[in-house]
């Protein structure tokens, strides 16, 4: 950035901060202390942007929240986010709104990763032992840890295809490894290569500097399916099928969908 | 209580940002790997420390806070500047 860009970057930052460190409610204090003058996470390729799709991938559906559009049959229409069940391996990193801590803990032979958001916890062997079946997939993958001078290197591979890396959802096929680099007493530089040639054209590599915030605690995390929504939108959703039924014993065409007047196709995710 | 961290692709800290900092600011080249990056930014001074059983310590609670602003793809504007 020249110096203007990082000025004004900077500005962002400070008005961002300001009007979350004055709510009184939830999400304060949510909006970190510095700015760095990082352009993107992709630092590979050169241009900053995760790379194109694969055709595979752009046909494979993405994961609704209870802001989409349905159809909603059942529970497993939501995605596991939604359903309080993860955000993936990489998704739990990812900045959010809230929940954005995570608590790194040593032992002799395993690092153990507990993200505040969902509070899904990584237990990474340090040992060398070999990986799991690859009949095997998790929702975090199975990891594998060593060190490389002052580096926590983490490889991790048996994903399911059900969580998203980069905006898309990955395959089974993702390989992942992670570089974890302390550079001052509060920063940790976290660098992330994602390879999953039947998603992405090509692998790719992401960069974030983690941090300690001063007075920052993990927080219980709780939660509730869709904050209750999801209660309410399959109840609907069978509201509009008795609708349905009713308008074609009539002779009439189904009723438009309410859940499409009030989100539109644009939130469906 | 906030700072800036202005990560230079060049090698020049504002003194600004050195005076605002508890600790000597990062300066990077985003490019090539954490290890090139960290070693461009460290407090030449600052040596990593290490736990009990000799290995980094990266122990504690950490966030994602900082990089609330920073977009996943970079925009156009930026080109091939990664910082």
């Amino acid at each position: 950035m020249t110096d203007e860009e990082f000025a004004r970057y900077a500005k962002q930052r400070q008005s961002a901060r300001d009007v979350d460190d004055a709510r009184t409610g939830t999400f304060r204090n949510e909006e970190g202390t510095r700015s760095f003058s990082y352009t993107s996470m992709v630092i590979d390729p050169p241009d900053g942007r995760v790379p194109a799709l694969t055709a595979a991938a752009r046909s494979r559906p993405g994961g609704q929240g209870s802001f989409g559009v349905g159809p909603w049959e059942k529970v497993q229409d939501f995605s596991l986010y939604d359903r309080c069940i993860t955000r993936g391996a990489i998704g739990s990193i990812m900045p959010a709104v809230y929940g954005n801590g995570a608590r790194i803990i040593q032992t002799p032979d395993t690092v153990v990763i507990s993200y505040e958001m969902v509070h899904d916890t990584r237990v990474i062997p340090l040992d060398g032992r070999p990986p799991i079946g690859e009949g095997i997939h998790l929702f975090m993958g199975d990891s594998r840890g060593h060190y490389e001078g002052d580096t926590l290197v983490i490889e991790s591979r048996n994903f399911t295809d059900r969580t998203a890396v980069g905006g898309a959802r990955h395959s089974e096929k993702l390989r992942m490894v992670e570089r974890f680099t302390r550079i001052d007493p509060q920063m940790i530089d976290y660098e992330i290569r994602v390879d999953d040639p039947e998603t992405f054209t090509k692998p790719w590599t992401m960069r974030m500097t983690i941090t300690s915030q001063p007075g920052y605690e993990i927080y219980e995390y709780g939660c509730h399916e869709g904050n209750n929504a999801m209660r309410n939108a399959l109840t609907a959703e069978r509201a509009y099928e008795k609708a349905a039924a009713e308008a074609k014993e009539k002779g009439l065409p189904p009723p438009e969908r309410v859940f499409q007047q009030v989100n539109g196709p644009d939130r469906a995710r | 209580m906030s700072f800036s961290v202005r990560v230079f692709s060049g090698a020049v800290a504002t003194a600004a940002a050195l005076m605002a900092l508890s600790v000597p600011p990062a300066m990077a080249q985003a490019e090539g790997s954490a290890d090139a990056m960290a070693a461009k930014r460290a407090n030449p001074h600052w040596k990593a420390p290490r736990n009990a059983w000799g290995q980094p310590d990266l122990e504690g609670v950490w966030t994602t806070d900082d990089m609330r602003g920073v977009p996943m793809s970079r925009p156009a504007q930026y080109g091939t500047r990664a910082t």
